[in-house]
């Protein structure tokens, strides 16, 4: 039993948002498996609920005509990673689709749910980050896309407007296209667990030189980060297995790790150095580079 | 039969999901009860206030001051409070001040939130130092719960004579039992022909334990106190001494509110009160001559007890008893003691107390040979225990016992030598991926430690039905180990009957006899052993009678049983346990013989270190025992591989975070127990060697996977990564980072 | 289409769905999961709850043949879908031979998580893939099981995988 006091659930898009322009107070719910994990323990009491299930067509993963891969919001992280499209053109959002929960998890929790709860170990966040997707975000006005980045706005805080949803992640070809790409998922157990540390590399190698080098943080800091240092100094340099111990070393830069319960802070930029470095090197492999030196 | 892998009795019922669990049962019109507790460790409770904004007139509340009976929880040492009382004495952070309950569990809920204790915090007692230093002093004259004493010869003298002398101090962390059906109990309190009633239906092991506890709760005689133990989602000793203080709770307050009650714990509730393995702390002296042979041992056993003696005294006594291991020592000193701290008592878990010591003792033997520039195998065949040998107690081993061709089994079937070989090599290599290979070898004593079969005197039966089959009457509780099956096993085996014509009783104290609780290995080996007793009574009966003559074919026995049953109403054997001649045990001295007979083992574990992530990944795994007679192979090795997994998980992932007494990572995706992914297959061998003194040659097996796996692991990776200072369960990637700092930093 | 409530009234909602084969219409209270409404209302006690928030898999229900945690899943989301609990495997007392697989291989310990882990397995063969062993373990991750150490559930899972394989070899569709 939920502590819930309606459940609106809209038939089409456009009556969710007239719902939530109506109603801002609702909370939106997608799989529900933070929502409704978070209502058992005794938070959000008494909320009213707007369920996004009904409405046709949001869970669809669609390549554009421009090359932008469209991954609908409402998409569950089974049919991501088993999709064709993600498989052949971003297979790194398809490790992190299926390096999240378990298959019962999965097959309900949705890729926007994972990003609209802002937590920081979220695994699709990181990738997101790397691949420099855009989101879509709707109100009953009007639409508007950002970067990923300029969504986080501090832990578990997204910048949501009143009545907003999100619709869609948009992955631009330049994002993908022609990249190497692997993400590292660091937790203790290999299912149903949170990450650790979460890293995402994405790369460009041509003449085993980066043309571009992208690397996203997961549980580094607050909130996810880019390597925006790293990335830098990768661009245009030969691979070598000096220049990516570089590049892990610099990753650390924007990282603000904290000791909890679950590891210490000099275990958790310890990890963040050698997964990066490893993160790197799979990628670059993955890329058509070779960094033996 | 015996020997045979039958189908599981109840097998079928659990795959069709119509087998009745404690909340399955139906109950029409049953309130749902709630607990509300302290949350800090230590303190005076001064009020408790009713938050507004609930009809609390709707709510049956059940406070200390209510109490029938004794509001004590009777156990070994009846210390326990059900409940705490205005003015009396927190003394931990889980401590049950209120019951209540409620029709609709949702606003049951919000009533627990909307209770707020008044309490006078007192500086409270966290680790086992603190304890022993009396910081501040919180039990009795000297923070003991408990204290043992061990001697056999003198080792004083020894430490200076020795060639060498080896110390070390090992730790192991709590560890929860993580069954997957939480804590659930049942009640109804109603009048019957002018008396009181106390029904309670539970997932317990042990029935009769939560008879005791009713029967002193509320100042009843037996025959009104009813306990049923319901099909049991997972227990592993979680469900053993804590069912008497939620069995009592639920019962309360079915009794006040005069309706059923349903008391069924959500995990998180579970997991920060109710009982988990005892922390521990391990000081190992030992001396050795030049050439390796053990001369003298010294052991320094304390276990974190927590706010009330629960168990400990009995989970100490059995730890202590293990902590030699097996070796041959002609001079020993075990000095055990479970401190008192304001933590929620741990309690009966798998192993109870011997994983802890025995990790010490294996983990001490491998670092002695790395100090002694030996072979850890070769020390330890220069030291193994073999017949005629005394242990620690002074019990003789009186079986043939090859401890050394059991360690060969296992490496071989590990491929020790030559992994070891192959690592040697590929270890100095460049790449963060180190490997190794580590072994234990270990016993486990059958049965309860010293004289407590004998306080027991267990009780088991066999009786006739209608229909010409048998039913087992026995107390003992199926939780998952097969005891349905393997009862059935040796009925059948007595009778020369096939197993389908046999079955179990219902538990339930008003059908079955006391035959002592589900606990200690001693299912298969004590009660198994009364039931065959019993079942030849039973057949001896049937012909003395004239119902039966033999020989006699299934379709005659049945049907001279139906016979009888139809002649005489019923027909019910018992058989008795008695003490084997021989066994001695002097439980003021420790002095004797400990255990019946003991399973011996031995585990190996391949690991593979990352040291660039610090994460340990159990590569293979290697379990050979020597058990007696395997009754059912099938279930055996199930028995094996869920206990190998759950001492992998104490050995490297399951860790309880506490913060100011109270676990914070009382969620199953916050304490880390292995998932399907997570494991290697499990290689089990059984060594066979029949045991006189259980049925057809059983020993106990439930336990002895729990003893060995931690410090094969541990040992595997020393192995792999040389002398570090591996001395902790569970070796997480933290601590590992932590350890091989201290080597690189000097 | 909004279902504005009084505070205190609760909102209620007209569910139809088909478990088990039968179709049920039944009145529910939108605070219920689908775990509440299949144990509590409809007595499916075979869907069982070991967490309540996702993590242990115990209470796994096919949805529209796909294994869901009912715990965590609204019971209004159910409307207009199929549910097969345990109950609703075997045909007459006829275990399927997924279920036989469990109980033949020793699978079974506690049998706690057993349904939740035998309707997994069930979708396993029934979606007509194949399986590397790995793969194997990682469908049955979502469910902790305490008593098995997972090993004789993953021969009991490749059993039956290998039995439908050679099954549907036999009787080509
Ligand atoms: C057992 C378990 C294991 C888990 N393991 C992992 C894991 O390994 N990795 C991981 O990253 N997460 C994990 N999670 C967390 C959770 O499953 C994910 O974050 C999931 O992606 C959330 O998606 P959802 O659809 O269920 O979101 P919901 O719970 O429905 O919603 C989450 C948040 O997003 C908002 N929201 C959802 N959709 C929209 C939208 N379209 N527009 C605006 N706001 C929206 C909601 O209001 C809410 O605040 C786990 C959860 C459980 C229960
Ligand atoms: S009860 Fe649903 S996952 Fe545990
Ligand atoms: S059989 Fe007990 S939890 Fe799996």
């Amino acid at each position: 039993m939920f502590d819930i006091c309606e459940l609106c659930e809209p038939e089409t898009l456009a009556e969710a948002k007239a719902i939530f322009r109506a109603n801002p107070e609702l909370k939106v719910i997608a799989g529900g498996t933070d929502v409704l994990i978070r209502m058992q323990h005794g938070n959000l009491a008494g909320a009213g609920l707007l369920s996004l299930r009904n409405i046709p067509h949001l869970d669809e993963v669609q390549l554009l005509a421009d090359g932008t891969i469209s991954v609908g919001a409402m998409a569950p992280f089974t049919r991501i990673f088993e999709h064709e499209l993600i498989r052949k053109l971003v297979p790194v959002l398809g490790e992190a689709s299926v390096s999240m929960g378990g298959p019962q998890v999965r097959n309900v929790a949705t890729i926007g749910g994972n990003l609209c709860n802002g937590a920081v170990s979220a695994d699709s966040a990181s990738t997101l980050f790397a691949l420099d997707a855009l989101l879509k975000l709707e109100t009953a006005e009007g639409e508007r896309i950002i970067p990923m980045r300029d969504f986080y706005a501090g832990p578990g805080k997204v910048n949501l407007l009143p009545g907003e949803l999100l619709v869609a992640i948009l992955i631009p070809r330049e994002g993908y296209e022609g990249m190497g790409g692997h993400y590292i998922k660091f937790a203790p157990r290999k299912a149903m667990d949170i990450a650790t540390l979460g890293v995402a590399v994405v790369c460009k190698i041509r003449e085993n030189r980066f043309v571009e080098l992208r690397i996203g943080l997961g549980v580094a800091a607050p909130v996810p980060v880019r390597c925006f240092e790293a990335e830098d100094y990768a661009k245009g340099r030969e691979v070598t297995w000096e220049c990516v111990q570089e590049i892990a070393r610099l990753a650390l830069k924007p990282a603000k790790a904290r000791s909890s319960w679950r590891a210490s802070k000099d275990y958790r930029e310890h990890l963040i150095e050698v997964l990066a470095q490893r993160a790197v090197a799979e990628a670059v492999k993955r890329g058509g580079g070779c960094c033996a030196d | 039969m015996i020997g045979a892998s039958s189908i599981r009795k109840e097998g079928r019922a659990k795959v069709l999901g119509t087998a009745i669990y404690t909340d399955d049962k139906f109950m029409p019109g049953a309130l749902h009860g709630l607990t509300v507790r302290s949350e800090v460790p230590r303190g005076i409770l001064r009020a408790i206030h009713f938050g507004e904004g609930i009809p609390w007139e709707e709510f049956t509340l059940v406070t200390a001051a209510d109490i029938p009976g004794t509001n004590l929880v009777a156990s070994v040492v009846d210390d326990q409070p059900f409940l705490i009382g205005i003015g009396e004495e927190i003394t931990h952070s889980q401590q049950a001040v209120l019951l209540l309950a409620h029709a609709d569990r949702h606003l049951a809920e919000k009533a627990r939130r909307a209770v707020r204790l008044e309490i006078e915090e007192l500086p409270a007692v966290l680790d086992i130092q603190s304890s022993l230093d009396l910081q501040p002093l919180i039990y009795g004259t000297n923070n003991l719960l408990k204290e043992i004493r061990i001697a056999k010869g003198d080792p004083d003298p020894i430490w200076a004579q020795a060639a060498h002398v080896i110390e070390g101090e090992y730790r192991t962390g709590a560890q929860e039992q993580m069954y997957i059906e939480p804590n659930a109990m049942l009640s109804v309190v109603e009048p019957k022909d002018g008396l009181l009633q106390v029904t309670v239906w539970g997932s317990l092991q042990c029935p009769y334990y939560v008879h005791g506890a009713l029967k002193q709760l509320f100042g009843l005689p037996e025959k009104q106190v009813r306990v049923v133990a319901m099909e049991m989602g997972g227990a592993f000793g979680g469900k053993e001494d804590y069912p008497s203080v939620n069995g009592g709770h639920a019962a309360l307050l079915a009794w006040k509110s005069g309706k059923p009650v349903r008391l069924i714990y959500d995990r998180e509730e579970d997991l920060a009160c109710t009982t988990k393995r005892h922390p521990s702390r391990t000081r190992l002296r030992t001396a050795f001559d030049a050439d390796g042979n053990l001369l003298a041992l010294e052991a320094d056993f304390i276990l974190d007890g927590g706010a009330y003696a629960t168990l400990s005294p009995v989970v100490l006594s059995r730890g202590a008893v293990h902590a030699a291991g097996v070796y041959r020592c002609p001079h020993v000193r075990i000095h055990a003691r479970a401190v008192a701290t304001n933590t929620p008592p741990p309690g009966a878990f798998r192993g109870f107390g011997a994983p802890q010591s025995l990790f010490a003792m294996e983990r001490h033997m491998d670092r002695c040979a790395r100090q002694l520039s030996l072979d850890a195998v070769e020390l330890r065949k220069k030291n193994f225990l073999r017949m005629g040998d005394t242990m620690a107690t002074g019990q003789v081993i009186r079986e043939d016992l090859d401890l050394a061709g059991l360690m060969d089994r296992a490496l071989a079937a590990i491929g020790y030598r030559d992994k070891r070989a192959a690592f040697a090599l590929t270890n100095p290599e460049d790449g963060p991926i180190k490997r190794g290979v580590g072994f234990s070898v270990f016993m486990h004593g059958c049965g309860f430690t010293g004289n407590g079969e004998s306080h027991v005197a267990s009780v088991a039966g066999v009786e006739g039905l209608a229909d010409g089959t048998v039913a087992v009457l026995a107390a003992s509780t199926e939780m998952g180990q097969g005891k349905n099956t393997v009862f059935a096993q040796i009925v059948a085996e007595a009778l020369q009957l096939p197993v389908e014509l046999v079955d179990t009783a219902p538990v339930d104290t008003d059908r079955v006899p006391n035959s002592g609780p589900t606990v200690a290995s001693r299912s298969t080996m004590m009660v198994g052993r009364i039931l065959e007793d019993a079942a030849i009574g039973f057949k001896q009966a049937l012909v003395q009678q004239g119902f039966l003559a033999e020989p006699y074919t299934p379709a005659s026995f049945q049907a001279a049983v139906a016979k009888a049953v139809a002649a005489l109403g019923s027909l019910r054997c018992y058989g008795q346990y008695h003490r084997p001649p021989g066994l001695q045990w002097n439980d003021v001295t420790y002095q004797g013989d400990a255990y019946p007979t003991y399973s011996w083992a031995c585990y190996a574990a391949e690991v593979a270190v990352d040291l660039d992530t610090f994460e340990v990944k159990v590569a293979d795994f290697v379990a050979v025992q020597e058990v007696g007679r395997v009754v059912n192979p099938t279930l055996a090795a199930g028995q094996i591989e869920g206990g190998v997994a759950q001492g992998i998980g104490w050995g490297l992932w399951e860790e309880v975070a506490m913060q100011r007494g109270r676990m914070i990572n009382n969620q199953m995706t916050n304490y880390i127990i292995p998932t399907s992914v997570d494991l290697p297959r499990i290689q089990v061998i059984f060594l066979e060697n029949a045991h006189a003194g259980g049925p057809g040659g059983a020993k106990g097996i439930g336990e002895l996977p729990m003893d060995g796996p931690a410090p094969a692991v541990v040992n595997a990776l020393e192995n792999a990564l040389g002398a570090l200072r591996l001395d902790e369960v569970p070796m997480t990637p933290d601590r590992l980072l932590e350890r091989c700092e201290e080597v690189s930093h000097g | 289409m909004l279902t504005k409530n009084a505070a205190g009234v609760k909102a209620r909602k007209r569910l139809c769905m088909t478990v088990n084969g039968r179709a049920v219409e039944i009145e529910i209270d939108i605070r219920e999961s689908l775990l509440d409404v299949l144990r509590d209302r409809l007595q499916f006690t075979g869907v069982k709850q070991g967490c309540s928030v996702g993590e242990c898999g115990a209470c796994t229900v096919l949805l529209d043949g796909t294994p869901v945690n009912s715990c965590i899943y609204l019971a209004a989301w159910a409307h207009g879908k199929t549910v097969v609990t345990i109950e609703g495997l075997a045909q007459d007392g006829k275990l399927t031979p997924v279920q036989e697989a469990f109980v033949d291989e020793g699978a079974i310990q506690c049998g706690f998580c057993t349904p939740g882990v035998v309707l997994s397995t069930t979708a396993m063969v029934d979606s007509g893939k194949c399986f590397t062993h790995d793969e194997v373990r990682r469908e049955l991750s979502g469910h902790l099981c305490r008593c098995t150490g997972y090993q004789k559930i993953v021969d009991a899972a490749e059993r039956a995988l290998r039995e439908a394989d050679v099954a549907a070899d036999e009787h080509p569709v």
